[in-house]
């Protein structure tokens, strides 16, 4: 039997493709080690809760939005748009579904994708049409209006929002809302983000993530070669809005218990996404890991050590970053490599 | 040879020039046709209409039987019509294996969901064109003819029944022509591809592998046949030449 499983491993490292294999799995692991190791901190020093929670947002952040842009090259400048949905849902399930008990993770996470999905089609549908920067400029325009629908028209609280902690506490009792809002939020986090790493990875060994790399390098180049542009850049945009779903649910409804649209709808995190993504290095699966610790550390000890003037100093930095390293760090990485069969290791 | 592709009355206009002019002809299966004639002619049009890239304002255009006249370029790529662009389009920040596979992924009836077939496919094609050796290498920073090469690979491994080569020989030297040659005189003898390929120039190259020519001249089809008949063709010289330089020449060949 060993010896059987050992011959059968030497014929499959004879062939050069399962070293592609070997090695989407080795980075998923090692991505999703990341994950791990902030989760033992979190449980470990519970004082820096509230700073791994945070990394975890940007690291599942530019996780989310790499799917898309990374993967595609086209950059969704309306995608906080996905999480502001995500987060209502949670909302909205607790708010006017009267949903209050535990149920409230299954269906209301289960509203949030869905809100976040039919937005994708909608201006997937719609959007995907355009090309570079004709995209971006539709797609802001789809956030700033979903946000002044909400805000000008009431719904959903308006610009209040919806603040629903005291209904959790009916439901849930004092002690459980407080568990759902520390510990469960934090756990749905981590759970969304070992879950965008699954789909990364299942995207890079697949047709899918071969066709969204070839809309990326030459759109026109891809149809012509046989790939149906529309469809697989609507299953990225779709895959990607759904995990920012998930994550505005997890980190903003969940934690806060209060959902706010000036808050939701700002592009700011928008930004925040793409700098992530430029500066971990677009298109990869350890990119945006490493994009996200370093601008959610640099920005949370910025903030701490000098509130205020944490943007003066980042924005610099960042573009200085960006300017030495237009493929990203893991992109630099990739380029300095000498040995070229390497090269499609580290990605 | 039962028939491939069939244009019918096909024409293109853009704006008020009629780029290409109710031209009709068929390929069948297993054909080495060579397009020549002159810049501006309407071959690449031609080739575009066929691909799908633009879809002709009168006239149909069959595929095996099938009307594709208003297909996307991708379906019609999933049908067994590949191509290689003039200018060569790999996809640069990918590796020379990755650009391959990726037609191997999305060629005909390739229906794989996991890319390691593909990426094996890739490596067999990559030794047929002799880029094996570069395979890891980003496509970006290949050199000229081995861009062609690669689009060349990329295109055999959708494992066409019709290769339309875009001046695929364009700027090679002699050896790698006959490299380019060879590869496609043996893909069409060991698994009857057609090849239709576009020429400007190099007229060395469509003598060497075509079997059949067609000329286009102001957008329509004047001369089509073996390609023996088409070269004495006095007819040839006069679209290249003009009346007098062809007189010339035909005296200089008599003389």
């Amino acid at each position: 039997m060993v010896l059987s499983i050992g011959g059968l491993a030497k014929t499959v490292q004879l062939r050069t493709v399962t070293v592609f294999a070997r090695n989407v799995l080795a980075r998923s692991l090692l991505t999703l080690l990341v994950y791990i190791a902030l989760a033992a901190v979190y449980t470990a020093f519970p004082a820096y809760s509230q700073f791994v929670s945070m990394i975890l947002f940007y690291v599942i952040l530019g996780q989310a939005f790499n799917m898309f842009m990374g993967m595609t090259g086209y950059v969704d400048f309306g995608y906080v748009a996905f999480l502001a949905l995500g987060a209502y849902g949670i909302a909205v399930a607790a708010k006017y579904l009267g949903v209050t008990d535990w149920a409230i993770l299954p269906v209301g996470l289960s509203l949030s994708v869905l809100m976040a999905l039919m937005l994708a089609l909608a201006v997937g549908l719609i959007a995907l049409r355009l090309r570079g920067a004709y995209f971006a400029i539709a797609t802001i325009g789809v956030n700033e209006g979903i946000r002044y629908l909400i805000e000008g028209a009431g719904i959903w609280g308006g610009s209040l929002g919806i603040a629903f902690a005291k209904e959790l506490r009916q439901g849930l009792g004092r002690e459980g809302a407080n568990l759902l809002m520390t510990m469960v939020a934090d756990a749905v986090l981590v759970s969304v983000g070992v879950l965008a790493v699954l789909l990364t990875a299942t995207m890079l060994v697949t047709r899918v993530g071969f066709a969204l790399q070839a809309i990326r390098e030459d759109e026109d180049a891809a149809r012509a070669l046989g790939v149906n542009v529309t469809k697989y850049k609507l299953i990225a945009f779709s895959a990607s809005a759904s995990i920012g779903s998930l994550l505005g649910a997890s980190y903003w409804a969940l934690k806060g218990a209060y959902v706010e649209p000036d808050h939701v709808f700002n592009i700011g995190y928008t930004v925040e996404a793409i700098v992530i993504v430029m500066l971990g290095g677009a298109g990869t699966l350890l990119g945006p890991v490493i994009g996200g610790i370093l601008y959610g550390s640099l920005s949370y000890f910025l903030n701490v050590m000098m509130p205020g003037l944490q943007l003066l100093l980042l924005a610099p930095l960042l573009l200085a970053v960006i300017v030495a390293m237009p493929e990203g760090i893991v992109g630099m990485i990739r380029q300095r490599l000498r040995d070229p069969r390497l090269r499609e290791l580290i990605t | 040879m039962p028939e491939l592709l069939r244009l019918e009355n096909v024409t293109k206009r853009f704006g008020g020039i009629i780029a290409v002019n109710n031209v009709s002809f068929t390929i069948n299966h297993g054909e080495l046709v060579g397009i020549i004639g002159p810049n501006g002619s309407g071959k690449t049009t031609l080739f575009n209409l066929i691909n799908g890239v633009y879809r002709p304002d009168t006239g149909r255009i069959y595929f095996e039987g099938r009307d594709v006249t208003n297909l996307p370029p991708y379906a019609r790529a999933r049908m067994g019509i590949a191509r290689t662009f003039q200018i060569p389009r790999p996809w640069g920040g990918l590796t020379v294996r990755e650009n391959v596979a990726i037609g191997a992924l999305f060629g005909k009836g390739s229906t794989s969901i996991f890319a390691f077939d593909a990426l094996e496919e890739a490596d067999e094609v990559l030794r047929l064109v002799g880029l094996y050796e570069k395979r890891f290498e980003l496509a970006a920073k290949l050199t000229a003819p081995e861009k062609k090469l690669l689009e060349l690979a990329r295109a055999l491994a959708m494992k066409p029944k019709l290769l339309l080569l875009d001046e695929v020989m364009a700027g090679l030297s002699s050896a790698e022509i006959e490299k380019i040659v060879m590869v496609v005189k043996r893909i069409r003898d060991e698994m009857n591809i057609s090849v239709v390929a576009l020429v400007e120039h190099v007229m060395k190259a469509v003598v060497s592998f075509a079997e059949r020519l067609i000329v286009m001249h102001q957008g329509k089809v004047v001369l089509d046949g073996s390609l023996d008949e088409v070269i004495r063709s006095p007819k040839l010289a006069e679209i290249y030449l003009g009346e007098e330089g062809a007189r010339l020449i035909q005296s200089l060949i008599r003389s």
